[in-house]
């Protein structure tokens, strides 16, 4: 039991520093794409097409008015499951769900104004047997997978001479833009150090429904947004710790959303096309089940339920325990428990069997 | 310096007006005369804040003001249980966010002054000096006052190590027990220093970067005058920049990032990191954290004070640069604090990245 648990903390922390690497690597990627190339870098959003069904794909860049990128990102690529033969693993998961994904990309866009893009897969270098066999057993036999070009770009966050570096290169195919093709297979490198202001700006991407951890969203909760909507550092605030040690405040799940998009999320490209800087990162799915853990442990409760919007009442006091995340991620793991479900699954498999249940 | 008459002159002056009472505090066997210095929450009205938030601690039961000039006021402070003729002074200036604890106590009734001090600590906490900037003060004095700065004895720190304490049985400067430090790898916490005027000693004072402070044998004016002075003005100067204006809101969403280049290739080894967060967890007090990423070598942590309501990003980048990122709600007495704790633990140059 003590061991299950100490194993769920473990790989949960192990899921989200794949999501926190990916995060790194799209700063870093933003980052030079708009200091070097002047050009437009959106994490996600909707792409409109006549007649075909709108696509969200992680990346979208507009390097200027007649070249662009739009592709998928991956925080990890999975390898060969026990027992699976390299046929089914192509069949399924490469063709059946990568270039699946990657196909639907491959036209053009309403809303997406530059003439033409290409294609990419951004993934982790150290996945390297998917990738080896995307590259050689797929792509090297199926050619012309697409009517664009295509490359897969890889990161990986390096330990150079006692110093962080986040490194972005070009693994595999083609890029249109000489400059940026050029420059990414030599590699495109910043020290963890010169990205902090956006590390700190941009905390949080949806890869897709459900991606960002809801222990991360619990941190930011209670770390920054609640303290921010009561205005906890004025006196009135703080006289209610000194009598009561807690903050009671009601709070709407809309307000909380708002806060989060605004303070923490990486700018998406807006449906209209109008507006740049929208920000659509947090589904409210994912809030709203982070504040349902909350509620479960004690710390919130549903005031009521309005037109969708919920009203919940929020406890912010001194946890048990200092280190927030790990308590988080006990309490969780107790709540799975409670319910009885099968532990054999991955972590994030257990917690969508939660919220489905629930 | 010491000289009666110039002291007794000084009176006649604004400032020595103003701390004549001051001066006149009785010295009590075995006592020096002890200082802490603050910065307070320049939102708020700091002696009212005392008696709004009067808590457990009566220690200190009443503040009359006795003096005041255009730019700061001096209370004196009423305590309970008084057993012997000690006094205790309050002194707060009016603009620069900075107040002047001040006492002949015993080391017992000063720590419960301390104490009274710290349970107010969202809205006040002790100042917070570097090693160098005390080198700097005392090379300040020594130029202007001529007189020669003995080392008596001097506590030092290194990276993850318990401090260490020195008695100077030599007769050496305190430009020596600096040096000394430096080649054992130690940086200087406090120091002890007699002063001295061609062999003659006239006083000692004691100064430690936790903004505490002593003297014996010159007057507070003097005191004031000669150190005081140099502490407060170093601790805006330097400090001011860093700390003022760094909260993130809705409408201040740019975060102002600072960045700490360390003094030595510290995080090298592989728990150099563990280590950090162990030094947080003992010593932040009603702080919580969460590592979002951590090598045992470097990584990254989301830190909040349940006291301020006050938010962080911290970041360790490399073996010798950490970055803090101020987030919500951020308190220049918390963000105080946070980097008085960085800064006792590893010493630094603190500036702004952004």
């Amino acid at each position: 039991m003590q061991v299950e648990k100490e194993e769920f903390v473990r790989k949960r922390k192990a899921e989200f520093n794949n999501y926190e690497s990916l995060l790194k690597a799209l700063i870093v990627l933003k980052k030079y794409l708009e200091e070097n190339l002047n050009a437009r870098y959106y994490f996600g959003g909707k792409l409109k097409k006549t007649g075909g069904s709108d696509q969200t794909p992680d990346i979208i860049i507009e390097l200027n008015d007649t070249q662009g990128i739009i592709g998928e990102a991956k925080k990890s690529l999975r390898g060969l499951i026990q027992g699976e033969s390299k046929a089914t693993y192509l069949k399924n998961y490469v063709e059946g769900d990568l270039i699946k994904q990657l196909r639907k990309y491959d036209s053009a866009f309403d809303n997406f104004k530059v003439k033409e893009h290409d294609l990419v897969l951004l993934a982790p270098q150290v996945d390297s047997e998917a990738l080896g066999i995307i590259k050689f057993d797929f792509l090297e036999n199926n050619n012309n997978q697409f009517s664009r070009n295509f490359a897969i770009l890889v990161y990986s966050i390096e330990l150079q001479a006692n110093t962080k570096r986040i490194l972005i290169r070009h693994d595999y195919g083609k890029l249109s833009n000489e400059n940026l093709f050029d420059k990414l297979r030599r590699g495109i490198s910043y020290y963890e150090g010169q990205i902090t202001k956006e590390l700190s700006k941009y905390k949080v991407y949806e890869e897709n429904e459900d991606a960002t951890p809801l222990e991360y969203i619990m941190v930011i909760l209670w770390d920054s947004i609640f303290n921010e909507i009561i205005n906890s550092s004025d006196k009135e605030q703080i006289a209610e710790r000194y009598r009561k040690k807690e903050n009671k405040f009601q709070v709407n799940l809309s307000k909380l959303m708002d806060h989060l998009k605004r303070m923490y999320t990486l700018p998406t490209i807006s449906i209209d096309g109008v507006n740049n800087n929208h920000r659509q990162q947090f589904k409210i799915n994912s809030v709203r089940n982070a504040m349902e853990i909350f509620c479960h442990i004690g710390l919130a409760n549903v005031i009521n339920k309005n037109n969708g919007d919920i009203l919940y009442e929020i406890t912010l006091k001194i946890l048990p325990e200092k280190d927030e995340l790990t308590y988080f991620l006990n309490k969780i793991y107790d709540l799975i428990d409670q319910k009885k479900y099968s532990h054999d699954q991955s972590s994030s498999e257990k917690l969508d069997k939660y919220f489905v249940k629930n | 310096m010491a000289d009666e008459n110039n002291f007794k002159l000084a009176h006649f002056s604004e400032e020595g007006k103003f701390f004549k009472s001051l001066d006149s505090m009785k010295k009590l066997p075995n006592v020096p005369f002890r200082v802490a210095v603050f910065m307070y929450d320049k939102r708020y009205e700091i002696i009212s804040i005392f008696t709004e938030f009067q808590n457990n601690s009566n220690f200190i039961n009443k503040f009359t003001l006795l003096e005041e000039d255009n730019e700061k006021k001096l209370y004196i402070c009423n305590t309970e249980k008084k057993q012997d003729e000690s006094e205790l002074y309050f002194i707060v200036y009016k603009d620069k966010r900075i107040s002047i604890l001040l006492s002949n106590q015993s080391k017992e009734d000063w720590k419960n002054s301390l104490d009274f001090f710290k349970a107010f600590y969202p809205f006040l906490v002790r100042i917070f000096l570097r090693s160098f900037q005390i080198l700097k003060i005392l090379g300040y004095v020594e130029a202007e006052s001529g007189l020669d700065l003995i080392a008596k004895s001097y506590v030092a720190k290194r990276y993850f190590g318990s401090p260490r304490s020195e008695v100077c049985y030599e007769k050496i400067s305190y430009k020596t027990a600096f040096d000394q430090a430096l080649t054992n790898n130690l940086w200087i916490d406090s120091i002890w220093v007699g002063l001295e005027n061609k062999e003659k000693q006239l006083g000692a004072v004691r100064l430690n970067r936790r903004g505490i402070f002593s003297y014996s044998g010159i007057s507070f004016y003097q005191f004031y005058e000669k150190f005081l002075v140099k502490v407060i003005d170093f601790f805006l100067k330097s400090y001011l920049d860093i700390l003022e204006d760094k909260s993130r809101s809705l409408i201040k969403l740019e975060p102002k990032p600072i960045k700490i280049v360390l003094s030595d290739d510290v995080f090298v080894q592989k728990e150099s990191f563990d280590k950090l967060i162990e030094k947080i967890k003992d010593k932040l007090k009603n702080w919580g954290y969460s590592v979002l990423a951590g090598s045992g070598i470097l990584g990254q942590i989301m830190l909040h004070d349940y006291e301020t309501g006050s938010s962080f990003d911290l970041y360790v980048t490399s073996s010798r640069e950490m970055y803090i990122v101020p987030q919500t709600q951020v308190t220049e007495i918390s963000f105080n604090n946070l980097l008085a704790f960085i800064l006792d633990n590893f010493e630094g140059e603190i500036q702004n990245a952004s």
